[in-house]
């Protein structure tokens, strides 16, 4: 008996801890159909914040800055990592300890320091040849880093989920290397790639501090654009456009799980 | 060879109607021999996984590496593949040496222990993939399929995917993979290890037929020596990177060449010789006539040689000299077409355990306890050499 | 040198040729993006202010000076203070993520199978949102005039008008928020492999559940519980957004100080000094993971 109210109990628990986890995102969805401009009184249903975001064009050009560095970055990074993914696995049976250690730096590195560090790079490389001035371009860089340790990691587990006699049959099958590559590795790591596409995706449009350092004055992300905004004060406004983020973010998520789903 | 060449039908070996327009497919394919010599695995460390093995395999035939987990076999017929490279020594195909010929530029197809099946395409597409990599056309790529589905009888198989197939069914989609490329040699890495005992033996014979009608130079991998027998023309045992023998089915299991071969084979009734005199040979259960000439310290009578009478009938060939030896039944297992006795025997301080097979023809069977006369044929005390080498 | 032993070197060389190709373009990436960054400013943190922010030469130790208090006007306790605060948060919020992650963690490995991957689920899905959001997400909530401020306020916790936010609590909340799901993996795999026998045993001996708990159900989640403390503490220690967001002036840690450096205050080497802090913090909890890793057999490979 004691027993049962123990798991009772620790049930009531779960349900204060999903409320605790859930208040926050679903209180700035609730709050961006508010009427009234505050976040402390329910004033009506309304849509005003969200015409208003459609004619603020500077969150338009946020959208797009970071979904363009989303895409652009995912893309190198699923290439970069595929391939360092592949060469981890062909060469398993080799000691590639440093090699890991270089892979493992961007996942434990703290955000802070990553993206200080590379501010602090990019200025002086700036300085002294007139490349790498802060914008799209060393954003990308920088994602791409941060999102090249996923991709690897991710082919790799697919690779060494797969039967090791497929590239024993491909070759008996008269496959040449290209079409080896053609006709079984890339067919056969589609749903890898993919499932890393997405996960790369959302690493982007997820962060914030890296890209806040890295960024120029042309190149705002949405997360930056909203972090300018409430340091300007709450608003309405960002509480739409967090929705927006929020619904998004979840929709390639379970997307990227969907997939992951199918290979498995 | 040559009454072992397939006889096609013009549209291509697979081919079940009689084709009358089917002249661009090939003639009548010649089946290919191989040809091993000297061929070495290696590796550093000294490590020795082959060691220089010269083999000759005739075309057409259907050949069996025999032997125990880490004997060489897989790693030979790798290199028979391209997959693995040799450290020494030459192969060649049909008499074209591929020694430096990369896997997928040999005539040569396989099929694997795991069958190694592409998870991302469906049946169809992944028994046209060799024809599909060589740059054969759609249209003719899906009549070689329905050929050859005709051929093995996959019935609605092709139309599955691969997720949905039975370990059999995977084993046949394998063979029609490989055999629809109509290679110089078909290999097969134990093909039927991981399918149960009834499945196993119905595709031992349809492999064996299909490798009939086809005439192809069979290259067949397998630890099983039942599995060997039933199948092969011939059969290469090994044992620690070292042929021990090679020979028909029959010349190898009467014949065995040394102790290891024999024991491999399922062989008891093994003896050791203490000293021999002219064909008289010592054993624990007493002196043996033989007529085999070459020297051996082990003496092998096979279970199935022995004559088991009642003490006092008479022998079962009187005229002959036969070896005699008077014994008691420990056990008996009865197998309906043949019955095994244990038997023991006591010679003064020495006893002695030996096997016997009879095939029950209907007579009386022996009883546990009681005491029988044993009698082998001199020709069926056969010399084995202890040590491993003397193949 | 043998035949085979050529053979050998020449095809180690091959396949050192392929494993370059695929692996290079990656791995020079990162270290040219990350690696020579990081020891840029890692050397930054040995060189002299230049007073518009920008390092020169000579090589000192000045910055850690400075970090430790030593100024211009003499020593005063400002940096010593963000320094404390950083270690006081993590370890506060450390133990209220403990406090909330264990239960949680026990109650889905009780739960059906099909049902904990669910729950799982429902713990991480809140941090696939941006950091910033989720910070904006607690503003809302703790900002003077909702529900939760007055009621702070009813109860006397905090002075008229003033909310919740911004304060210290307001950051120690973000912080056990952002943190919550990088314990309970951790922990839930621990649980996941509770040996109940032990627990079985344990109540036929002892009888008082709480020294059941204490003798067979704690020592067997404790790897876990290990491991995401180092995956809590450690980047709390060095967290950014969440102080400076929920926090006031007064509430800055570690990695406002040296965000600011870089910023407003203008001292790169000190901005540097902080930040090999905050890396040495991190390998310090990677040697504990590294050490733990082997008891703990994959629970931290499941926190992304």
């Amino acid at each position: 008996m004691q027993n049962r109210r123990f798991k009772k109990g620790l049930a009531v628990f779960w349900w204060l801890t999903l409320i605790f986890l859930y208040a926050p995102l679903l209180v700035v969805m609730m709050f961006s159909f508010n009427s009234i401009n505050t976040s402390a009184r329910w004033g009506g249903f309304s849509l005003r914040w969200y015409e208003r975001l459609l004619h603020n064009d500077v969150v338009i050009g946020a959208i797009g800055h970071t979904l363009l560095l989303a895409v652009i970055s995912s893309i190198i990074a699923v290439i970069l990592g595929a391939m360092i993914g592949y060469g981890l696995y062909r060469h398993r049976a080799r000691k590639l300890g440093l090699l890991i250690v270089l892979i493992y730096l961007p996942i434990v590195m703290p955000d802070i320091v990553f993206g200080i560090s590379d501010m602090a790079f990019f200025v002086q490389i700036n300085r002294l040849t007139g490349l790498l001035s802060p914008g799209l371009g060393t954003m990308v860089i920088a994602h791409v880093t941060f999102q090249i340790p996923f991709v690897a990691l991710i082919v790799y587990s697919r690779f060494v989920g797969l039967d090791a006699t497929l590239f024993d049959a491909a070759k008996d099958l008269y496959a040449s290397p290209w079409q080896r590559m053609l006709h079984f590795i890339l067919p056969t790591l589609k749903p890898a790639l993919l499932s890393a596409f997405f996960l790369s995706f959302t690493l982007s449009v997820d962060d914030f501090v890296i890209s806040f350092f890295t960024a120029g004055p042309e190149s705002a992300t949405l997360p930056i654009y909203i972090w300018g905004a409430i340091r300007r004060g709450i608003s309405p406004e960002i509480n739409a456009i967090a929705t927006l983020m929020i619904a998004s973010v979840a929709l390639v998520a379970v997307l990227s799980l969907l997939f992951n789903r199918r290979r498995a | 060879m040559a009454e072992r060449s397939p006889t096609a039908a013009p549209g291509g070996p697979f081919s079940a109607v009689e084709s009358t327009t089917g002249s661009e497919a090939s003639a009548a394919r010649e089946a290919s021999s191989i040809s091993l010599k000297g061929i070495r695995k290696e590796y550093p460390g000294g490590v020795v996984a082959l060691e220089s093995v010269d083999l000759d395999i005739r075309a057409g035939e259907f050949f069996t590496l025999l032997g125990p987990s880490g004997c060489g076999k897989t790693t030979l017929l790798r290199m028979l593949a391209g997959l693995d490279e040799p450290s020494g020594g030459s192969l060649s195909i049909g008499g074209v040496d591929v020694t430096d010929t990369p896997p997928h530029k040999r005539s040569v197809n396989t099929v694997f222990q795991s069958y190694a099946l592409f998870p991302h395409l469906s049946v169809r597409d992944n028994i046209a993939f060799g024809l599909k990599m060589r740059g054969m056309a759609r249209a003719e790529r899906e009549q070689k399929v329905v050929e050859i589905a005709e051929f093995i009888k996959l019935g609605s198989l092709v139309d599955r995917r691969v997720d949905q197939l039975s370990g059999g069914q995977r084993q046949r989609i394998a063979l029609a993979r490989a055999l629809i490329c109509e290679p110089d040699v078909l290999l097969l890495d134990e093909p039927l290890s991981a399918l149960d005992a009834g499945l196993r033996s119905q595709l031992q014979v349809e492999l064996l037929r299909t490798q009939k009608r086809l005439g192809m130079t069979f290259v067949f991998v397998t630890h099983d020596q039942e599995e060997a027998m039933v199948m092969s023309d011939r059969i290469a045992v090994l044992s620690d990177g070292i042929i021990q023998q090679i020979g028909t089915p029959q010349e190898v299991y009467e014949r065995p060449a040394n102790l290891f071969v024999a024991r491999f084979m399922g062989h008891d009734n093994l003896f050791s010789i203490s000293a021999r005199e002219g064909m008289t040979v010592q054993t624990p259960i007493g002196a043996l006539e033989t007529e085999d000439k070459n020297d051996g310290r082990v003496a092998l009578i096979r279970p199935e040689t022995l004559e088991l009478t009642s003490p006092g009938a008479p022998s079962v060939e009187p005229g002959k000299r036969l070896n005699t030896l008077m014994c008691r039944v420990v056990e008996r297992f009865y197998r309906g077409s043949n019955v095994e006795y244990r038997l023991s025997h006591q010679n003064g301080e020495q006893h002695s355990e030996l096997i016997a097979e009879i095939s029950n023809t209907g007579d009386r069977l022996f009883r546990v306890g009681d005491e029988v006369k044993v009698e082998i044929y001199p020709e069926d005390v056969i010399m084995l050499s202890d040590d491993e080498e003397g193949a | 040198m043998s035949q085979v032993d050529v053979v050998w070197r020449r095809r180690r060389r091959r396949e050192t040729r392929h494993l370059l190709v695929s692996v290079l373009p990656g791995a020079l990436w990162i270290f040219i993006f990350l690696v020579l960054p990081s020891a840029y400013l890692m050397s930054v943190a040995f060189m002299t202010n230049g007073g518009f922010g920008q390092p020169q030469m000579p090589l000192t130790l000045d910055a850690f000076r400075n970090l430790a208090g030593f100024g211009f006007l003499g020593w005063s306790p400002g940096n010593l203070y963000t320094l404390w605060r950083s270690i006081f948060q993590s370890v506060i919020s450390l133990g209220l993520v403990v406090l909330v992650a264990y239960p949680v963690a026990w109650y889905i490995s009780m739960c059906r199978p099909r049902l904990r991957a669910i729950m799982l689920l429902a713990v991480v899905v809140p941090s696939w949102t941006n950091q910033v959001i989720r910070a904006f997400g607690w503003m809302n909530l703790l900002s003077p005039g909702t529900p939760l401020s007055t009621l702070a306020e009813k109860m006397g916790l905090i002075a008229p008008n003033m909310g919740l936010f911004p304060s210290d609590f307001a950051v120690t909340l973000g912080l056990v928020y952002n943190f919550l799901p990088f314990m309970v993996l951790p922990l839930y795999a621990a649980f996941e492999k509770l040996d109940h026998a032990q627990i079985e045993a344990a109540r036929d001996l002892y009888a008082s559940p709480l020294r059941t708990f204490f003798v067979a159900v704690l020592p067997q989640t404790l790897p876990g519980l290990l491991a995401g403390s180092v995956l809590v503490a450690i980047p709390a220690f060095g967290m950014y957004v969440i102080p400076e967001l929920l926090g006031g002036g007064r509430s800055q840690m570690l990695g406002n100080l040296v965000a600011s450096q870089f910023g407003e205050a203008a001292n790169w080497p000190l901005g540097a000094a902080g930040a090999l802090l905050m890396l040495l913090a991190t390998l310090l909890g990677l040697v504990i993971l590294r050490r733990m890793g082997r008891r703990l057999g994959g629970g931290t490979e499941m926190v992304i």
